[in-house]
């Protein structure tokens, strides 16, 4: 026998066919044709994925609710808009802060620089090395976002006098590194989808 | 009249694909997103109540995964797939969710140490099986709803429909003769196919 009709094959999956006419199509399946299994195989999975399909429709107000995101997001002002070309400030700085007169400190020596620009804030630590040169560690992280979503991917710019000189990318944590740098004054580029967060002055030094 | 160009509009979202979906809702077109959350409302929501939160918790979830797909629409990539990206999104709001839940209702005097927080899953919910059947799911869903209005009513009637119908049935459901099923259903299950190629 040749091949059952694709009609004929799905009646006889379905189990629609007279006694007679299922005995041959089960018997042309029995050889084992590789277009007829492929037909079959294709229609069982597909048959089976919808059959396991329990899937829930949201209720109407919560779909009407999503749908309302669209506008009021777009009428809220852009990123760009609120951040741009934005200037971070700098709020916190270890070295800044006055040491006890005759306690040795037991931290480390590393400097921690906290700046924020926006919902963005760029934590650094700055950690000395061999011959003036130091390594900067550091994390972009958006507030009330716990997922790194925004942070990770960022591509990053150091920059002195006006010249680029090493850039980095964030990891899925927002956090990046960049070993051996010489210690000196930088700026810090961070490019965000739709602006840039500038860390002007960034000292990269002990003092 | 206004329900055949309701429906005609409906079957013209469906064949639009997502990537035409996003471009269109990065000018503006609110038609893009509202197919867009149509396309994938009940991938959405079915994750959530599947994890055994409750309505409401299924509701914020669902808002909270809407908006991060909104913030997503400027970076999203076209080879990404936006049904895995949703899948992924939306076990981890389940889970930051249920980990508040948790965190909220551990008894006063009780510190976390208490091991009142021990039994929050450390990773997303979802064993990789049932992501992927979310996923193949989503896929034949999402092609039903490409077919055709008559294909798509057909093998909507013969795939989710609970309880199994004849072929007069469906005929009498159909509103066409009864011989006619068969090749009817053979030609909408080629379309299906055909919009599945690659994919299942």
């Amino acid at each position: 026998m040749s091949c059952p009709s694709f009609e004929r094959l799905v009646d006889f999956l379905d189990k629609r066919l007279e006694e007679a006419e299922a005995a041959r199509v089960a018997t042309h399946l029995a050889t084992s044709c590789p277009a007829c299994a492929e037909t079959t195989g294709w229609y069982e999975r597909v048959r089976a994925v919808a059959a396991s399909d329990d899937s829930v429709a949201p209720p109407s107000w919560v779909f009407k609710r999503a749908l309302r995101i669209f506008d009021a997001q777009r009428h809220k002002p852009k990123l760009t808009e609120r951040i741009g070309q934005a200037i971070a400030s700098l709020v916190f700085d270890s070295f800044a802060r006055p040491a006890l007169a005759g306690v040795r400190s037991t931290e480390t020596s590393n400097r921690q620089l906290l700046y924020r620009a926006g919902d963005y804030s760029v934590d650094l630590q700055i950690a000395p090395s061999e011959h003036a040169h130091a390594d900067l560690l550091g994390q972009v992280l958006k507030e009330g976002e716990q997922s790194f979503e925004s942070v990770s991917g960022l591509k990053l710019e150091i920059a002195r006098g006006g010249r680029i000189v090493r850039s980095a990318v964030t990891d899925e944590m927002g956090e990046f590194k960049v070993s051996g740098i010489e210690q000196g004054v930088y700026d810090l580029r961070v490019q965000l989808p739709e602006g840039s967060i500038t860390v002007p002055d960034m000292p990269v030094s002990e003092s | 009249m206004k329900n055949t160009v309701v429906r005609e509009a409906a079957a013209d979202i469906a064949e639009r694909d997502d990537r035409a979906l996003v471009a269109a809702c990065r000018e503006g077109d609110h038609s893009a997103w509202e197919a867009l959350i149509t396309r994938y409302q009940r991938l959405i929501y079915s994750i959530p109540i599947k994890a055994r939160l409750s309505q409401d918790d299924a509701a914020d979830v669902f808002q909270a995964v809407c908006l991060k797909l909104y913030e997503k629409l400027a970076t999203i990539r076209d080879s990404e797939r936006i049904s895995s990206w949703l899948i992924t999104t939306t076990s981890r709001e389940c889970w930051r969710l249920s980990a508040r839940n948790r965190r909220e209702s551990v008894p006063t005097g009780h510190s976390d140490d208490d091991g009142f927080l021990k039994e929050i899953p450390a990773t997303a919910p979802l064993a990789d099986e049932e992501r992927e059947r979310f996923e193949q799911q989503q896929e034949v869903r999402q092609a039903v709803e490409a077919l055709p209005e008559r294909c798509r009513e057909l093998i909507t009637m013969l795939f989710y429909q609970k309880d199994e119908l004849s072929y007069v049935e469906i005929a009498g459901r159909m509103k066409m003769p009864v011989p006619s099923v068969g090749p009817t259903r053979a030609r909408c299950l080629e379309k299906l196919r055909k919009l599945l190629e690659g994919r299942i």
